[in-house]
């Protein structure tokens, strides 16, 4: 019975990617042949789960989908030459700023500090008001996984946000005001909360 | 798309995102590339510590009394008791049955005897470049977490920066420019492994600042005690009489669980002050079809079940956390899925170098060429692989070991990256490094058949030495293949 669910399970997935590819090939978009291939992932997770358990069958669905596409890939790939160019084209224009160095590195500098320790900072005493409020109402080992969890991804985030393109004074408030934020959850809810 | 999805999704908001992946990725580069690359590696480490010491009695089936006569003997051996004292059951992936005492770990024979000791130190030196960086243990955990939620960040910057992320799923132009090339590579590798890499980055990075955050957390709402912010989810050990007290029934404790359900697999029995009347005994077995590493149960002296923690049947927090490191190291499917985390750990490697090429390439373009940043960047792309090739034959040999394998490791990505600088040829250096890890393996694979004949073709040693010769086969297979479109090339030129 197991060799049919894998059977079954791979069948839906390589039918749900090659519907997605031709699905995405298409000019326009077709929403009934999306829809059909994203479906057909989606049901892969049952005959994975059959195989594989519950929650190792949608791990399972979900890395078989990764393999799929870049068999999918790969399989486009072939009798494709790589290219023997190298270098591509090169200007001999040369930047000529004006800005002084030690402002470069000054910015450069709160740059570092805005993405790393201030960034880590408020994305720790976020994740600890997040536990202060689900740990009011949730069982205590679901606050901490989602807490372990939120840690890592609000890092990353404000990472990101305090090394977009954009006004360094707008990137700085809003860290700034996160980690505040952060701090104020962290002193209301440390207030006898939790023992 | 919706206007408000187009205004999203604007060339500014996609530059900027851009910029943002760009600066990520440059910051945390090189160091990311190796932690991926001996993560590849590291998804075979049973294998490893099995390849390393080929000769060890395995097996699978045991009896009970085997496992509790093994105890017995080696606390009588001590004559004293051990405030950690633990036992490795054999299981599928390592059929090897192991005891632990404060100080180190033996191997049971099929006698219940303590045997040779656990010694595969190159596992060890992969164990510890991938946790730690060869840092101390608490400082290269916090790094190696840094750099796994870098990689989170990575991952989600790249993917708002794609705004035809799915459109482009399947394009793929090989054979137009380098740096054409290179993004299609970058991009269509992300995308279709996007979900593997923001599950191992995510996990990865909970593993290594869990710690940080457990301390704040200690500090503030747990009296300042780290070990309680994790006691609901992993229990806690609990301190007791130190007078001396027979050890708890290993062998009835076994036979009891099989009575729980006959399919799970005892894997370790763990003690705290074993044999003292506050021993606590805990049994770790594996469950099957399921992603949690296990399920603790606790025994009494008698051998009886007392309490199960929960990791497979408590609260959905606790068994998601317990399938932290299943999900990050792919213990959880057997070789198949190793085989396939191995090859995603490639890809990740292959986003990395390429990520960095496009930053360098299009810099070249723009008139603004770092050579000095090319060769640094093309030494350590070769240098990294050469370097774990190197010391894999070096300790196999039995030339190097220890802290001299680590020196070694690092020595030769210096070495690289100061040869590539000072000899302006990054092309010939990494042709050195790269020629080079064939050889290596190949002279690995012979030395360890050399110095273990009577096991080259044991379960132990052949997985790993066919993995390494396929290694070289493939880089075999590379090079004639450049060989012949090089040939093709040269034909076409006019005389």
């Amino acid at each position: 019975m197991t060799g049919i669910y894998l059977f079954l399970a791979l069948l839906l997935t390589v039918s749900g990617a090659t519907l997605l590819r031709v699905s995405w090939a298409k000019p326009k978009r077709h929403k009934p042949s999306l829809l059909a291939a994203w479906g057909l992932v989606v049901l892969s997770a049952v005959p994975w789960s059959f195989y594989g358990g519950i929650d190792r069958g949608i791990t399972f669905s979900i890395l078989a989908l990764s393999a799929a596409g870049l068999a999918l890939l790969l399989y486009k790939m072939r009798g494709q030459e790589r290219t023997k160019t190298h270098k591509g084209k090169e200007r001999t224009t040369v930047t000529n700023e004006a800005t002084s160095a030690l402002r470069i590195f000054g910015r450069r500098f709160y740059v570092f500090l805005l993405a790393g320790p201030i960034a880590l900072a408020g994305a720790t005493m976020l994740s600890m008001s997040l536990y202060g409020i689900l740990n009011q109402s949730w069982l205590q080992q679901n606050s901490l996984a989602l807490v372990f969890f939120a840690f890592p991804l609000l890092w990353a985030s404000m990472l990101i946000y305090s090394l977009l393109d954009s006004s360094l004074i707008k990137r700085s408030n809003v860290i700034l005001a996160s980690t505040g934020i952060g701090y104020a959850g962290i002193q209301y809810f440390s207030a006898g909360v939790i023992q | 798309m919706t206007t408000k999805a187009k205004k999203f999704m604007s060339s500014k908001f996609v530059a900027s995102m851009l910029s943002s992946h760009s600066a990520i990725g440059l910051a945390a580069g090189a160091l990311l590339y190796i932690l991926c690359l001996s993560g590849t590696a590291i998804v075979f480490h049973e294998e490893f510590e099995r390849w390393e010491q080929p000769n060890v009695h395995e097996f699978t089936e045991y009896s009970p009394e085997l496992v509790e006569k093994a105890a017995l003997n080696t606390l009588a051996e001590y004559g004293e008791p051990q405030h950690h004292f633990n036992m490795g059951l054999p299981i599928k992936g390592m059929p090897r049955m192991i005891v632990g005492t404060d100080d180190g770990n033996w191997f049971i024979d099929e006698n219940g005897n303590r045997a040779e000791k656990v010694h595969h130190p190159w596992s060890e030196f992969l164990h510890d470049l991938h946790f730690y960086f060869h840092l101390p243990t608490t400082a290269g955990l916090i790094a190696t977490g840094i750099l796994g939620a870098m990689m989170v960040g990575l991952i989600l910057s790249g993917i708002l920066s794609h705004p035809k992320i799915f459109k482009d799923a399947f394009s793929f132009r090989l054979n137009r420019s380098y740096r054409l090339s290179q993004t299609d590579l970058h991009n269509r590798l992300s995308v279709w492994a996007a979900p593997f890499h923001l599950t191992i980055s995510l996990t990865g990075a909970l593993l290594g600042l869990a710690s940080v955050l457990a301390f704040f957390m200690a500090g503030t709402y747990f009296g300042g005690d780290t070990a309680k912010v994790f006691e609901p989810i992993f229990g806690t050990e609990i301190e007791g009489s130190k007078a001396p007290a027979p050890l708890a029934d290993i062998s009835n404790a076994l036979d009891n669980l099989k009575t729980i359900n006959p399919d799970l697999e005892p894997w370790y029995l763990i003690f705290h002050d074993a044999a003292t009347e506050g021993q606590t005994a805990e049994l770790l077995a594996k469950h099957p079809s399921r992603l949690p590493y296990g399920e603790t149960y606790y025994f009494n002296e008698d051998g009886d079940i007392t309490q199960q923690l929960g990791l497979t049947n408590g609260p959905a927090g606790q068994q998601i956390v317990a399938s932290v490191y299943q999900l990050h190291f792919g213990s959880y499917g057997g070789i198949i899925i190793k085989i396939f985390y191995a090859l995603m750990g490639l890809a990740l490697c292959f986003v990395s170098v390429t990520g960095i090429n496009i930053w360098l390439t299009k810099r070249r373009e723009k008139g603004r060429a770092a050579p000095r940043l090319e060769q640094t960047w093309a030494a350590t792309v070769w240098a990294a692989p050469a370097g774990l090739a190197a010391t894999l034959f070096l300790e196999t040999a039995g030339f190097i070991t220890g802290g001299l394998t680590t020196a070694v490791f690092w020595g030769i990505i210096l070495l690289a990256i100061t040869t590539a600088i000072a000899t302006k040829n990054k092309e010939r250096t990494a042709y050195i490094l790269r020629i080079s890890i064939p050889f290596t393996l190949l002279a690995t694979v012979i030395t360890h058949l050399i110095k273990n004949p009577e096991t080259a073709f044991s379960e132990a040693a052949y997985g790993v030495n066919g993995g390494l010769l396929c290694i070289v086969l493939f880089f075999v297979w590379r090079a004639v293949k450049n060989a012949r479109q090089q040939q093709v090339f040269n034909e076409k030129q006019p005389a």
